[in-house]
């Protein structure tokens, strides 16, 4: 454990190494930057409500993409996921008759989970069915779905105003309440932080998870030891869709109350890189999750004080990314040369 | 429907294919090779980024093709460094591509010309008509008055698939990808053939990219590259892994991107998404069609 | 001169002593045998002179002291190889997979290989079809003329050869003899690895034997018999560590009624095997690497569905393949290859002690995986089978392959199964953890379990099983009870039966071919 964090801790600091040399590429003052960063998602009560809304999504979607990895289903497609969560829950929020918040709220909650989860759930039938390759799948379904999107907002479902390519808000019997007036922590940051003991307690303290696991690193063992593996990872596909989906109810519902084109500014990619920065563990997800909350919220006072763009973010996971890569290489290598 | 309306939308689909192309033919490569690089978008990206930068700064779009091209060369090797040489898992290396593109061209973008409202652009590359150019009704148009890369790009269809039929480099390739044992046995040195083509895609990608700014927009965005390199995964796939395969199946897609800019005037009566999301559903499709008959090479995504 | 002479050569995998200190010499003109069982280092030895694998010692060719460090240099040298597991790109023409080796410059002309390919085959008298089909369409037999015509393209001095008949119908095989020996007479000098005593007599004039990594004996075909080679093949092991069990004649535990598999191409792969196990019983079977042992193994496990015949467990009929529904009928498995199907390395050993449907069940309950009963379970383990670990936490790779084998045994055996079905259990293992695998293989029979052993070790066989049956081209025939004949046991597994005896009886209803 302590030599995975080690390596964790290094790869982080290699990352924001990379995003300081490129800052200075750019002529930039890389510990201004990364001092307003710190300071816009740190230094202020507002900075850390931010902080949480921002690592609420990654959170979840991290989840749902370590999951997957863990059962070595290569799933890409957690932001189409997160994004079909959020439209079936606009959706059915915006359609449904008038409810009580507490059954309103929950019944959005679970159109979210389903609709992630039968985008998934058609990536693993292709898999399990078809043999077709979830990464291409899954990326093909992100798609589709942004396509799906853009027709709805500016047909089916566009607001009632007809203004904007959007649809209508969600009654405020579908809407998550947020904590703190003037703020927009939520309600829906409880449901993130309690998912991640539920999920640690499923991937190792249940004989699904443990199942998951071992088909996920030896599908072949797996199989000997008499596991039912191609329905264990059925399963994973749709429970990883359904954190997905729910990750973008949740945005929707306490965030952004209406859907839109750019509804998901990438969650569902940077959740890659939050499963993999967290080492497909529960815990190191959320460790993940917040480093990358405090780096997405801060980079907007970055962008302002220091002039240093946004996005520095996305190449700073990336390379976090690929020192893990270059860290982790393939053990035991055999002395001959050609076989 | 119109002489004129169709002519341009001709036209429109061969501007829309050439980046699609290229990274197609790059793709093309690295699978040959056993290797699936989902890193297109971000080296698309990058060529773009680097091709109109230097370009802007020298005056010269040659150059700034010069650097893009050196530029995806660079990219490729990294990629293979990391996936080929380390043994990485090639999703997570493409992945960490298409963030790293996105950050830094974000970045350097920003910091060199600022947030300027009014977007930079740079001199057009010319284009130069051919014979027939104004003689051939619709085809002439389209395809014999264009810039000197996209007629690169169409004549390395022909190369290309010369190089994999009768090359012994092309021989190789194919065999490292198909079975790099039994290509072992032969002498051939897996690591350098993979990395090789590896830095032949991300060649491939940035001239996509360069064509990008120095023919198409004239100028730079953010994220420019706007799903390219996915479709340029898809028509792999949908081309069945053959350069006139790739070639028809970018055409089609062209031709079917073209369609969302003359939406209006042709009032088709479909929603123009529809289009948008054409190529991914017929890859799912086929994918889900043709099960275990995709052409693909026998080792890719292996380790 | 000989064409090709090594001195002290060695080959080691990852600290494992494959080959040791070697010596081979073989003439021009000379077909040589280089016989052995599995694991002897045969493939290895050829491998290292084709410039496969990295080795140590000196090659002299024509007396000249040369280095072979890759497959371009041997071919250079003029050393052609026909592979075992065929070096052949199945989705690539036949032409194509030919190219490589005619073609040298930067274009390949694919009109000049097809024209050089039939010319050849023609001079040859190989039979090779239509070169314009992809590799994966032809049957075995042509697809192994193809590959010993890509290596005899080119101008070939040495012409090496692994196990070019195992997969091979005997008239195949006259056909291949056909093919070498008008080669040999025009000077060229081939190497033959192979276990097939037969076709060492039939074909070879020299032989070199291998065994455990070193050479036995080398014997000119003249002066040797098929007797001697099964001797010097599987050793002159005093018939020892035989323990006394009175025989047991319970219930049926597992009975095989012509049991056959077919392939796609509707080659036999299984030829009506029966044969049956009683409690308390412990039935050995023998045989060579490829006749047959992976297909019994994957039928009894729920891997694959058998195309014909039944099988019973305790008198059940089963039906098609479900590993589950195997596991659930009390069959328990040691794997062949351990790392790859016994355990999930990267998961800790006591998450591996109850790696199995069965064992899993048994320690979790409505409320989850018990941890702790898990770690109890594993800690008996690791004290009852001396299994070496820093802690049932520590991942299962950094286990010695002995200890991890002995992880899996005792997870095999915590089931009390009523069959285990064991494949090759001490295949790498040290002397000490092969004695503690087998003194728990042979507990099963304590309680009434059954078990069927599977193992290309003849001495492991030989040592724990009351009943013998041979595996040789598909075919099971019956290699006697305790106490039994070494020898014989050793020409069934060369596919020759043993001519003092009386016709051997065979278990199958189909003889030996």
């Amino acid at each position: 454990m302590g030599e995975r964090l080690a390596t964790s801790a290094l790869a982080g600091g290699l990352g924001l190494a990379a995003g300081a040399l490129a800052i200075v590429l750019g002529g930039g003052n890389p510990f201004t930057a990364y001092a307003a960063l710190v300071e816009g998602a740190l230094g202020s009560s507002y900075g850390w409500s931010e902080v949480a809304v921002k690592s609420c999504p990654l959170a979840i979607t991290g989840l749902a993409v370590a999951l997957a990895f863990r059962a070595g289903i290569w799933n890409i497609g957690a932001e189409g996921q997160l994004v079909a969560g959020a439209l079936l829950a606009v959706w059915f929020g915006t359609s449904m008759p008038t409810l009580p918040a507490l059954l309103g709220i929950p019944l959005t909650m679970i159109a979210a989970a389903l609709g992630g989860a039968l985008v998934a759930a058609a990536a693993g039938a292709l898999k399990l069915r078809r043999n077709v390759d979830e990464v291409i799948s899954t990326i093909m379904l992100n798609f589709i779905i942004l396509g799906l999107v853009g027709f709805l907002v500016q047909g089916p479902l566009m607001e009632s105003a007809a203004r904007y390519p959007q649809s209508d808000a969600l009654p405020a019997y579908a809407q998550l309440p947020r904590l703190i007036t003037g703020m927009r922590v939520h309600v829906g940051i409880g449901i993130a932080l309690a998912l991640i003991p539920l999920a640690a307690i499923l991937l190792y303290r249940t004989r699904f998870g443990f199942v998951m696991r071992a088909s996920g690193s030896n599908p072949a063992a797996a199989r000997t030891a008499g596991f039912a593996v191609n329905r264990t990872l059925f399963q994973t596909f749709v429970l990883s869709g359904a954190l997905a989906g729910l990750a973008g109810g949740i945005e929707v519902s306490a965030i952004t109350h209406r859907m839109y084109e750019s509804f998901s500014p990438g969650y569902g990619y940077t959740a890659i890189a939050v499963a993999l920065l967290g080492r497909l563990d529960p815990v190191g997800v959320l460790v993940a999750a917040l480093l990358f909350g405090v780096l997405e919220a801060g980079s907007s006072s970055m962008q302002r004080v220091a002039g240093v763009s946004s996005v520095l973010v996305s190449l700073v996971q990336a390379c976090i990314i690929l020192a893990l890569a270059a860290i982790e290489h393939r053990r035991g290598r055999r002395s001959d040369r050609w076989l | 429907m119109e002489l004129e309306l169709f002519t341009a939308l001709c036209t429109a689909a061969v501007a829309m294919a050439v980046p699609l192309l290229f990274a197609g033919l790059g793709e093309l490569l690295a699978e040959k090779s056993g290797v699936i690089n989902i890193g297109l978008e971000g080296m698309i990206l990058l060529g773009a980024f680097a091709a109109f930068a230097v370009a802007h700064a020298t005056g010269s779009n040659a150059a700034g093709l010069a650097a893009a091209l050196a530029l995806g060369g660079v990219w490729g090797l990294g990629f293979a460094y990391f996936a080929v040489v380390r043994g990485a898992n090639q999703i997570v290396v493409g992945t960490a591509v298409n963030l790293f593109a996105t950050g830094l061209t974000g970045v350097l973008y920003r910091s060199i010309y600022g947030v300027t409202g009014t977007a930079m652009t740079i001199e057009p590359s010319p284009t130069i008509a051919l014979p027939g150019a104004r003689s051939i009704p619709i085809l002439g148009q389209a395809l014999l008055n264009q810039t000197p890369l996209t007629y690169v790009c169409l004549a390395t269809i022909p190369l290309m698939a010369l190089f994999l039929a009768r090359t012994r480099a092309g021989l190789e390739l194919k065999m490292v990808g198909e079975n790099p044992n039994a290509a072992a046995t032969h002498g051939i040195n897996v690591a350098r053939t993979r990395t090789s083509a590896l830095v032949a895609c991300g060649i491939f990608c940035a001239a996509g990219g360069a064509y990008l700014t120095l023919d198409y927009t004239h100028t730079f965005v953010e994220g420019m590259s706007s799903g390219r390199g996915f479709i340029a995964l898809a028509i792999v796939i949908v081309g069945r892994r053959r350069p006139a395969g790739v070639l028809v199946a970018a055409l089609l897609f062209g031709f079917v991107t073209a369609l969302q800019f003359h939406f209006q005037a042709l009032a088709l009566g479909i929603p123009f998404q529809f289009f948008l999301v054409l190529p991914y559903v017929a890859t799912l499709a086929l994918l889900a069609l043709n099960a275990g008959d995709t052409n693909a090479p026998a080792a890719l995504g292996k380790n | 001169m000989p064409l090709l002479s090594l001195r002290a050569v060695s080959v080691s995998y990852d600290d494992v002593s494959a080959l040791r200190s070697t010596d081979l010499d073989i003439e021009a003109g000379e077909i040589r045998a280089v016989l052995g069982e599995n694991g002897a280092g045969k493939s290895t030895l050829m491998n290292a002179i084709y410039g496969m694998v990295a080795a140590k010692g000196e090659f002299l060719w024509d007396g000249r002291r040369v280095a072979i460090d890759n497959p371009a240099e041997a071919r250079n040298l003029g050393i052609g190889m026909v592979h075992q597991e065929f070096a052949l790109v199945e989705a690539l023409t036949v032409t194509e997979n030919l190219a490589l080796a005619v073609e040298d410059g930067t274009f390949v002309d694919y009109d000049r290989v097809r024209q050089t390919a039939r010319r050849r085959a023609d001079e040859l008298g190989l039979d090779i079809g239509d070169v314009d089909l992809e590799v994966g369409e032809l049957p075995v037999g042509s697809r192994q003329r193809i590959e010993i015509l890509k290596a005899l393209l080119t101008e070939v001095r040495l012409l090496i050869l692994d196990e070019p008949t195992a997969v091979l119908t005997p008239s195949e095989i006259e056909q291949l003899f056909a093919v070498l020996r008008p080669l040999r007479d025009s000077g060229v000098a081939i190497l033959l690895i192979t276990h097939k005593l037969g076709e060492v007599m039939a074909l070879a004039d020299s032989v070199t034997v291998l065994r455990r990594g070193a050479v036995v004996a080398e014997r000119s075909i003249a002066d040797t018999s098929q007797d001697e080679l099964a001797r010097l093949m599987v050793g002159d092991m005093p018939p020892s560590q035989e323990v006394e069990r009175p025989p047991a004649r319970g219930t049926m535990m597992l009975e095989l009624t012509a049991v056959s598999l077919r392939d796609k191409p509707g080659r036999a792969r299984l030829d009506e095997i029966s044969l049956e196990v009683a409690a308390g019983e412990i039935f050995g079977i023998a045989g060579v690497d490829g006749n047959g042992q992976q297909e019994v193994y994957e039928i009894l496990t729920g891997h694959t569905a058998a195309t014909a015949g039944t099988w019973r467990l305790a008198g059940d009929i089963v039906h098609g393949a479900s590993v589950e529904a195997v596991s659930n009928h009390g069959v328990a498995v040691i794997p062949p290859e351990r790392r790859r199907d016994g355990a999930v390395l990267d998961m800790a050993v006591w998450e591996n002690a109850i790696l199995d449907g069965q064992i899993l069940a048994l320690h979790t309950s409505k409320k989850g995986l018990d941890q702790n009963r898990a770690q109890t379970f594993a800690a008996e383990l690791v004290d009852r089978y001396r299994i070496v670990c820093s802690s049932t936490e520590a991942t299962a790779d950094s286990l010695s392959g002995g200890n991890l084998q002995k992880l899996i045994v005792g997870r095999a055996m915590a089931r009390r199964p009523k069959l285990l079905v064991a494949f090759n259990p001490t295949r790498g293992l040290d002397l000490g953890a092969a004695r503690d695998v087998h003194q728990a293989i042979r507990g099963v029979t304590q309680w009434g379990g059954a078990v069927l052993l599977i193992s290309t070790d003849l001495d492991e066989v030989l040592a724990l099983s009351d009943r013998v049956g041979v595996l040789y081209r598909g075919q099971l025939t019956d290699g006697g009870s305790r106490p039994f004949a070494r020898t014989d046991v050793g020409l069934l597994m060369g596919g020759i039966r043993p001519a003092r005896d009386t016709p051997a009886p065979t278990l199958g209803t189909a003889g030996d071919g």
